[in-house]
């Protein structure tokens, strides 16, 4: 899926980038810690072996001793000075820097080594030394000896060999070493925790693969030709795409829409926040802004938290024309071998009568099937001057011959151009809403012949309309209600759907009313009566 | 008088040749050429501007309502009217063709008494525009009406038959003022609903009756109509 070069997982990434992080910090700490430490304790370190060397080297017996060359004495001495203190050594030098008392006897007599003798001997100052020495390298304390008339005539060398200092290091270093070593697995599992609550945070998904998502998201949004929309328990808005904002007419886009409610856009939130709040809903009809969309929900969880929903919805029209694109090629395919058959038998008919020479026969039968659909163009053409309500009859009329229904075309039709509150695409809305649900009702009981009438004609002051069938009827509890939106419940009011609601408001809002009776034997009939002699319109 | 020229854009040669016999039989008629493809209709029509175009909507090279449509958007174009021939399976096409309106509508295999009736009837409208300038479609579509119009008062139109006519007037006459609805009407004659509407609607707009809007009771109005005085007898 993502791209293999990077081997390592999000989640390990975090770890080592904190865990690395801290060592780092550690290391930085304890290594000037250590320094820190280590130049302090060579600063104690000198000061005493300077002390120590002044001290010894202002002891008069000392001076005695060394004026009279009492190297025996001398060496009894400074052992026993050795014994009580701490230093590694003690050692005399005369002025020449020979040593004349040393921890080695083996070494008395011979120069005293590390060469930092100068300042102390010719110069008289004490000091101290890092040197390499014969004991090895240490830290030292000199100091010059005088005699009763200021003569330099020796020196006192105290020191501290390195590895005293490691012990001491080391003493002062072991608690912190445990201290960090204890941080140290602390951070171990403070990083793998942490970095494992980041990844189930993030649905325990890698980044570049919730940059794939969140891209994928987007192109799917935009690419799906139904509005969808989500939000929150609330109502507010988390997410929406093009058509969804087409369709319910909102511009502004989602950085705004987050903090809006849906109920601020949508007057008719129902399906939105309908009990039980868990439940999807499907393929179910809304009214909005006068259109029809069909609507499904589908809840969000987390955890078995109800979060939100998706709401998917389209217009009820585009449904329908793919629907009926379907049934249609169904039809088509139907229609055709019935033609053909009908084609070869008629045939059969013409090649007999023509072989009797019965010419006028044949002449007859060929135009009798044309003369009919002639008569029905004609009669269109002629009476209905509103161009697509004379294709909108049309096209019923060739639809009911495909369904198998004979729809009549009243013979004192007519129509001109409006002169009503009524524009010819409502008008057309109306006609075909109610021959759409003649031919459904119709559809739904099939007894004996289908007919359907229809009347149109605006010759008096009011445009009359009225469309017959002769299917099972309505129920007479429900005619009162077929013109309210009972159309949300499609399963027990399937026969009067939103189309019958449309018609009303139509036709109300152009100051007409429709009326639905019972046609006899069986059926029904509405009617529609719409003013039509509007002054300047 | 004026030849009318006719265009004939067949791609069938005897079909064509057919045409142009119907239209030599009526004097006033010119069969100025016969085009077999939409090429060669669209030159004929920018040399010889017709007044009329029989088209034939299958052509070898496109579709006659095409040709239509430009005809219509060009408006360097000479305006003419069209005749629109479609084979009987193909109403789709005349659907289309009458939202954009041709001047008639013929169906295949043409019979000659229907031709015919086209060319009268353009004559007979040719003479009214004539007599006004630059009439538009809407006010032919009113000529039109007119003419439909004076045809029903001379003799009833097809649908209303006299018997039935005289019996509903007979009640009205009888009912002098009592408001009837369709279903009082279907009461009192026994014809269909349906039937008593389109009489009913006839008579009100020919003045015999007049027509009310009752809305009564909320939400349930109805419409009657009643015989009054002033009604024609």
């Amino acid at each position: 899926m993502y791209s293999s070069s990077s081997k390592l997982t999000f989640r390990l990434k975090i770890f080592l980038l904190l865990f690395g992080l801290v060592i780092l910090q550690m290391s930085v700490m304890v290594w000037h810690f250590d320094s820190t430490l280590y130049k302090s304790i060579k600063h104690q370190v000198g000061t005493r072996a300077l002390i120590q060397a002044k001290e010894i080297a202002s002891g008069p017996a000392l001076v005695e001793q060394i004026q009279n060359n009492d190297l025996s004495t001398l060496q009894a001495s400074i052992d026993r000075l050795s014994k009580i203190s701490d230093a590694s050594f003690i050692v005399i030098g005369d002025k020449n820097g020979i040593r004349l008392a040393h921890p080695v006897k083996e070494r008395i007599g011979l120069p005293m080594e590390g060469g930092d003798n100068a300042g102390a001997l010719e110069n008289g100052e004490s000091y101290t030394s890092l040197r390499e020495g014969s004991l090895g390298y240490g830290i030292r304390g000199k100091s010059p000896i005088y005699d009763n008339n200021h003569n330099i005539i020796g020196v006192v060398s105290v020191g501290y060999l390195l590895n005293r200092f490691d012990q001491w290091i080391e003493v002062y270093m072991t608690p912190l070493l445990i201290e960090i070593l204890s941080v140290f697995i602390l951070t171990l599992f403070a990083a793998w925790g942490f970095s494992r609550h980041i990844q189930n945070k993030m649905n325990n998904m890698e980044p570049e693969e919730i940059a794939l998502a969140l891209n994928l998201q987007k192109s799917i949004l935009s690419s799906v030709y139904e509005g969808l929309i989500a939000i929150d328990r609330r109502g507010y808005f988390l997410n929406i795409n093009h058509s969804a904002r087409q369709l319910l007419g909102i511009e502004q886009d989602i950085t705004y829409l987050k903090s809006r409610n849906i109920i601020e856009f949508v007057e008719n939130s129902e399906i939105f926040f309908r009990d039980p709040l868990a439940d999807n809903i499907k393929d179910e009809m809304f009214l909005f802004k006068e259109q029809y969309l069909i609507a499904n929900r589908v809840a969000i969880f987390k955890q078995k938290e109800l979060i939100g929903w998706v709401i998917s919805f389209r217009e009820k029209s585009d449904i329908e024309a793919l629907t009926n694109e379907l049934s249609q090629v169904q039809q088509h395919t139907d229609t055709l071998r019935v033609l053909r058959h009908e084609f070869s038998n008629r045939l059969a008919t013409i090649s007999g009568l023509i072989q009797m020479q019965r010419f006028d026969e044949v002449q007859q039968l060929i135009s009798q099937e044309n003369t009919s659909k002639q008569k029905l163009l004609d009669f269109i053409h002629q009476q209905i001057h509103l161009p697509q309500v004379a294709g909108l009859l049309l096209g019923k009329s060739l639809r009911a011959k495909e369904l198998n229904i004979s729809l009549i075309l009243d013979p004192t039709c007519q129509l001109s151009p409006l002169n009503s509150l009524l524009n010819e695409t409502e008008l057309c809305a109306i006609m075909g809403n109610l021959i759409d649900n003649a031919f459904d009702a119709i559809q739904r009981s099939r007894e004996g012949k289908a007919i359907v009438n229809v009347l149109i004609t605006d010759a008096g002051e009011d445009l009359v309309i009225e469309v017959t069938d002769n299917g099972p009827g309505i129920a007479p509890d429900l005619i009162d209600d077929i013109w309210t939106k009972g159309v949300t419940n499609k399963a027990d009011n399937q026969n009067h759907g939103i189309g019958l609601y449309l018609v009303h408001r139509y036709v109300t809002h152009a100051n007409g009313f429709v009326i639905v009776d019972n046609a006899e034997p069986q059926g029904c009939i509405f009617s529609v009566f719409i003013p039509n002699n509007c002054k300047g319109k | 008088m004026d030849k009318i020229d006719v265009l004939i854009v067949e791609d069938d040669a005897k079909i064509a040749q057919t045409h142009s016999e119907i239209l030599r039989q009526t004097a006033r008629f010119n069969p100025i050429g016969i085009a077999e493809t939409m090429q060669m209709a669209r030159t004929m029509i920018k040399i010889h501007k017709p007044n009329i175009i029989l088209l034939d909507n299958y052509l070898p090279d496109g579709t006659g309502i095409d040709l239509f449509r430009e005809l219509i958007a060009d408006k360097s174009m000479h305006k003419t009217n069209v005749v629109l021939i479609t084979a009987s399976d193909e109403i789709d096409t005349v659907k289309t063709a009458m939202k954009l309106g041709c001047f008639d509508y013929l169906l295949k295999p043409v019979s000659y008494e229907r031709l015919q009736e086209t060319l009268n009837r353009y004559l007979t409208l040719n003479t009214a525009m004539k007599a006004y300038d630059n009439l538009q479609q809407r006010q032919i579509d009113e000529l039109f009406n007119i003419q439909l119009r004076d045809k029903h008062q001379q003799s009833l139109p097809k649908g209303i038959e006299s018997i039935t006519l005289d019996t509903i007037k007979r009640v009205f006459s009888q009912n002098i003022g009592v408001r009837f609805t369709v279903e009082k009407l279907v009461l009192e004659t026994g014809i269909s609903k349906t039937t008593a509407r389109r009489y009913l609607e006839y008579c009100s707009a020919n003045g015999l009756l007049s027509a009310e809007n009752e809305y009564g009771k909320v939400g349930r109005p109805e419409r009657v109509y009643v015989k009054r005085g002033d009604n024609i007898e």
